[in-house]
């Protein structure tokens, strides 16, 4: 997201309008402008004047190749042919109904209204152009005439073009729009003509055109010919005047020349008509508050119960590969893609290359996983990192955390993200990771406390201390007392498995080296978690997207968004609310990109259909400001706004401290795959380790449990209780790097105290 | 602060004047002048000149013109936006003059460089001692900082009384991808890049005591890098010249409370220990760390460092916010300061918070005070 002034500046240009060209439309934009063009062509040929191919086509790309849509806007930019004879009679001086100054309201607001469906003032503003360049001829009386026609209905149109807006999303269900990939490019229009800043302009300029030939009888008659009639005094008094001034003057030439003067409109209509303008503007404005909303219509009819059953036979499971540091996270990962062959041997052949020419070998297989420059000059992971493959029975999603005491935070946004932790350890260093400055316990208490409740822990580099049963044992007992004791697992959802990531045993095929595990790889122990796991889906539950990584889209109000279904379902052509920002989208295509065992090839589908437990990629359309949408932002169906608060409730649980918790003192709040500053606002209530209850003292010491308000420093956030969300409902708190308690959010601040509705006025 | 005249008579009475240099001779100021103090100063008011002679008060030959004018004022309330460097003192006009009838509000602004006369009925040990500080020639220590991680950087000031946060920068980097990591590269790069050039272009780096630059990882010293990067790039001899006052500190996170997270470290301390503000956070986790150990050792709440210095020679460090001090109520605040002396007297280290750093602000919270002691007394809390 630009944070360059200049960039935003050219952003505000783009956001006008996007020149159409059909050479740079991608391959499904092209299939489906001729899919539609015969279509529109059946409706409109000969229909319309100065409707040739080009502008269809134009149009409808402006109207994302929606056929109804494209024929409404035709319908009030384009004249009529059949209209040619109004406009004759209008030549003969039929004097209508009254002035035309409503009608060029009614023009303008239908400009208006045009502009808010989306970029097509090009094609509006060409047809008053070519209007204006026909001047006082036929065509351009043409024109006037229609806006006559037209200005009947005045205030009208614009309550029209209004239900026209609402009515787009409805009938959009009728044309499909398949995936339009993301490399997509659109050229930005610079072109000023087509980025109007105002459509006021032509008011003044488009007005004189149908005044310029007049009958010289009767100067009353000509002053007054179509215009806004005054008062009737007011009327008479003009006109005694202009006799007045005839009786002066009998020279025809300077009469003409009054008459002209008085036919153009005078300062104050001029002024009269923008203010009418303005007025109809901020109606405009209002209706479109209105217009955010509103909910859609999915665009495919589906089976919703069908597409379900089809969904469940290969459920998706997201694993969190978590432990300390070094212990083998990134290798591990590495090995499995390696041997599913979804990483093909040529891919390693050059990270094997060039991870020896740095003299780190050993490091190959997590290269896979870790890319950036940093993380492999260092060869440490710094961010977590996702990827997804299927099997024949189900579909993985596997993230990759950092291990390393000052990425905890990345880490945590993995555990939010998974049903599962692989638990690695090394069970060579196995002392360094389990005391109390690894990171193995905070990352298993943090696992606990975000909601994860089966673990697999894998004993990894076995193959370093010559597959020593007695060393795994002694390991996975210290592990199984710690878990069941301290964290409270179950020991039944405890999985142990012995590993060499590096040299692939156990991983995905059994080892042959270890003779004394019977058990499973861990592949296959995966694929057994999966079906256990796998629940009944809720079809009606809310749903909840987490925004877990942003790209830009085609268009400027488009963006392409990445994340996990916490909750419901959500289907192409629905509209969406997003929070904090409090902005709607309209899911244009939603994917998944996954690989497919024995394929190297990272395949994006598109889908019809996406569900609890998904990570997928959606394009979203529509929107207002792409840059304030922000990682970490939850998305819900319109109408069902998560309100941004600043202050909330929880139940909160202290680890062990070194310093205590006061009433203000700061700290880092995690919840689901946000961090954000916040603080201990209030202590309500707190009850000690021993079960005493004090709601006196202002700080929470170790081990405590209190009820306390918490405070979000900066801006406010959306914010679910426990109640509503397991998974979003859960907070872990952390200060100077270590992690100092975790809870459940009680009830969220009602509207922040208004603290959160500043921020959004 | 520059101490112009000084004239204090023998029942404690007296004025003062001085000139403000910088925000911390502001905050001074905004400690020193109470309600019921008197100021006098220059300042500028719109005055309304009636010239005909109009008994029905029509406006028809009144006109407004703006002017400066010294006027002194019987002081009502003040107030002080750090980030504006402008005080604002309002108040009624204790004289006549020609402009403007005796009793009438105004509301002067204070700016740096003003002269200003300070008149007190009574001027205690503490706001002599406020004003000797602000006056002491010692250099002022100021030091820049720079708290980032990837995606959101702070830029911000530490003077002796406060914390400015002069610049966030804030970009969202697209994640890391299998197989791709380019959009996510570059962006990084251009974060470093504009939180290199804010922090130049935000921080007076010839006056300042030293730079920190303070991130979890490794990203303080690629922002490090980028700079020196950029100085050379754009030949910055000053910039380079420099280079030593930039000192890399680690802490948890990129966000304000990485700071005082890394003041705390073993390096910062020792490069800043003369520094009143790395004093209080070092304080402040002294007392927090007692807190915790809950012996009895660190108490807070007024009633309890009361009680603990009716004791003599518990008390090893008063902890006291300035905000206390500042205080309406005039027997409050001789309640206060009366503690202090007592404490003082008693051997014992006052250690004045300012409220407007972060550890100040969470005394505050706290209520304000605590103590230190220098032997665990349990219960201090019950009657």
């Amino acid at each position: 997201m630009p944070i360059d002034y200049s960039q935003d500046e050219m952003l505000d240009y783009a956001n006008g309008d996007q020149a159409f060209d059909e050479e740079t439309l991608t391959n499904e934009e092209y299939d489906n402008l001729y899919r539609v063009l015969p279509k529109l062509k059946q409706h409109v040929t000969g229909k319309y004047q100065k409707l040739d191919e080009q502008k269809m086509k134009e149009l409808l790309w402006n109207n994302y190749f929606n056929l109804d849509d494209t024929l409404a806007e035709i319908k009030t930019t384009f004249k009529p042919v059949k209209l040619s004879k109004l406009a004759l009679l209008a030549k003969g001086r039929v004097n209508s109904t009254g002035s035309h100054e409503g009608g060029e309201g009614g023009g303008l607001s239908g400009l208006l209204a045009r502009r808010r469906v989306g970029g097509t003032q090009k094609s509006g503003l060409a047809g008053l152009m070519a209007a204006r360049k026909h001047g006082n001829d036929e065509a351009g009386l043409t024109k006037l005439e229609m806006r006559m026609k037209k200005r009947r209905g005045g205030r009208e149109a614009v309550a029209k073009a209004d239900i026209k807006v609402e009515g787009t999303k409805v009938k959009a269900a009728g044309l499909p729009i398949l995936t339009i990939s993301s490399t997509e490019t659109l050229p930005v229009s610079s072109s000023i003509e087509a980025s109007p800043s105002l459509p006021l302009p032509s008011v003044s300029s488009s007005l004189p055109a149908h005044l310029t030939f007049m009958p010289t009888t009767l100067l009353s008659k000509i002053i007054f010919p179509d215009r806004q009639a005054p008062s009737p005094s007011e009327r008479s008094k003009l006109e005694a005047d202009l006799g007045n001034s005839l009786f002066l003057t009998n020279d025809p030439n300077i009469a003409r020349k009054i008459a002209k003067n008085f036919s153009q409109p005078s300062p104050d209509e001029k002024r009269k008509k923008v203010e009418e303008v303005t007025k109809e503007l901020s109606k405009v404005k209002l209706t479109e508050k209105k217009r955010t909303q509103q909910a859609t219509k999915p665009k495919h009819k589906i089976d919703l119960d069908r597409e379900l059953a089809k969904k469940s036979l290969k459920p998706n499971l997201s694993f969190v590969v978590i432990g300390h540091v070094d212990s083998g996270k990134s290798t591990l990962i590495g090995r499995m893609l390696y041997d599913l062959h979804i990483v093909d041997s040529k891919t390693m052949h050059r990270l094997t290359k060039e991870s020896e020419s740095i003299g780190k070998s050993s490091f190959s297989l997590a290269w896979i996983m870790d890319q950036t420059p940093e993380e492999r000059s260092r060869g440490v992971t710094v961010d977590i990192c996702q990827t997804q493959f299927e099997t024949e029975r189900s579909r993985f999603t596997v993230i990759d955390s950092p291990g390393h005491k000052d990425y905890v935070p990345q880490m945590v946004n993995g555990v939010t993200q998974a049903d599962l932790a692989v638990v690695l350890i090394d069970s060579v260093s196995f002392e360094a990771g389990f005391s109390n400055n690894g990171q193995t316990k905070e990352h298993l208490t943090i696992a606990k406390n975000l909601g994860i409740e089966r673990c697999i822990v894998a004993v990894n580099k076995m193959d370093s201390i010559e597959w020593d049963q007695f060393k795994f044992d002694d390991i996975k007992g210290q592990l199984r007392d710690f878990l069941v004791e301290n964290l409270g697992y179950k020991v039944e959802n405890l999985l142990f498995v012995p590993t060499s990531g590096y040299l692939g045993d156990n991983v995905v095929k059994k080892s042959t080296k270890c003779h004394w595990y019977k058990g499973k790889s861990l592949l296959q122990l995966l694929e057994d978690e999966n079906k256990e796991i796998s629940h009944a889906f809720d079809k009606k539950s809310r749903f909840i997207m987490t925004i877990n990584d942003l790209q830009q889209g085609g268009r400027s109000d488009e963006v392409l968004a990445s994340g996990r279904i916490t909750s419901g379902l959500v289907q192409p052509g629905e509209t969406v609310v997003i929070s904090p920002s409090q902005q709607t989208a309209t899911v244009d295509s939603i994917s998944v990109t996954s690989s497919s065992v024995g394929s190297s090839a990272l395949k994006k589908d598109s889908q019809n259909l996406a569900i609890e437990g998904e990570f997928v990629e959606m394009k979203l359309k529509k929107l207002d400001n792409v840059d304030n949408i922000k990682i970490g932002d939850l998305a819900t169906k319109a109408g069902d706004l998560l309100k941004p608060v600043k202050k909330f409730k929880c139940e909160l649980t202290c680890f062990n401290l070194e310093r205590p918790l006061l009433v203000g003192t700061p700290f880092i709040l995690f919840r689901g795959n946000i961090s954000i500053p916040s603080r201990l606002s209030k202590i309500d209530e707190i009850v000690s380790s021993d079960g005493k209850v004090n709601k006196r003292r202002k700080h929470l010491s170790s081990n405590n449990k209190g009820f306390v308000d918490v405070e979000i420093l900066e801006r406010a956030i959306p914010m679910l209780s426990f109640g509503e969300s397991s998974k979003l409902g859960r907070i872990v708190i952390r200060k100077d790097g270590r992690t100092v308690g975790a809870g459940r959010i009680v009830e969220r601040g009602g509207g922040g105290g208004g603290g959160g509705a500043s921020i959004w006025r | 602060m520059k101490l112009l005249k000084r004239d204090i008579e023998k029942d404690k009475s007296g004025k003062i004047t001085v000139i403000a240099e910088d925000k911390d001779d502001l905050w001074a100021l905004y400690n020193l002048i109470a309600k019921g103090d008197d100021v006098t100063m220059k300042t500028f008011r719109n005055v309304k000149k009636s010239n005909g002679v109009d008994s029905t008060g029509t406006a028809s030959n009144t006109s407004e013109s703006r002017k400066l004018l010294r006027l002194t004022l019987h002081v009502e309330s003040v107030d002080f936006t750090p980030s504006d460097e402008v005080m604002r003192i309002k108040g009624r006009t204790t004289e006549q003059n020609d402009n403007v009838p005796q009793g009438s509000y105004h509301t002067a602004e204070l700016e740096l460089g003003q002269k200003i006369t300070l008149y007190k009925d009574e001027w205690d040990e503490i706001s002599l001692n406020t004003v000797d500080k602000a006056c002491s020639i010692e250099e002022k220590a100021e030091v820049g900082a720079v708290v980032l991680e990837e995606g959101v950087a702070h830029i911000c000031l530490l003077t002796d009384s406060m914390t400015v946060l002069r610049s966030k920068i804030e970009k969202s980097i697209p994640k890391k991808r299998r197989g791709d990591s380019s959009q996510h590269d570059k962006s990084l790069d251009k974060f470093l890049e504009t939180t290199a050039e804010s922090t130049v272009r935000n921080l007076d780096i010839d006056s300042l005591k030293a730079i920190l630059l303070v991130s979890p990882g490794t990203t303080a010293s690629q922002l490090y890098e980028k700079i020196f990067q950029l100085a050379v790039r754009d030949n910055d001899k000053k910039l380079i010249k420099s280079k030593d006052k930039f000192v890399v500190a680690h802490s948890s996170t990129g966000y304000l409370q990485g700071l005082e997270e890394a003041l705390k470290s073993p390096e910062l301390v020792k490069r800043l220990s003369d520094t009143k503000f790395q004093r209080n956070v070092a304080l402040f986790d002294e007392f927090s760390k007692y807190l915790n150990e809950d012996t009895g050792r660190a108490w807070y709440g007024e009633e309890e460092v009361n009680k603990a210095a009716d004791i003599p020679g518990s008390i090893k460090v008063l902890l006291i916010t300035d905000s206390l001090f500042k205080n309406d109520d005039i027997n409050r605040r001789k309640h206060f300061i009366k503690l202090v002396e007592k404490v003082r007297d008693g051997g014992a280290e006052v250690s004045v918070f300012s409220s407007l750093h972060d550890s100040g602000e969470q005394l505050n919270l706290l209520t304000g005070i605590a103590v230190i002691l220098n032997y665990p007394i349990p219960n201090l809390d019950e009657e």
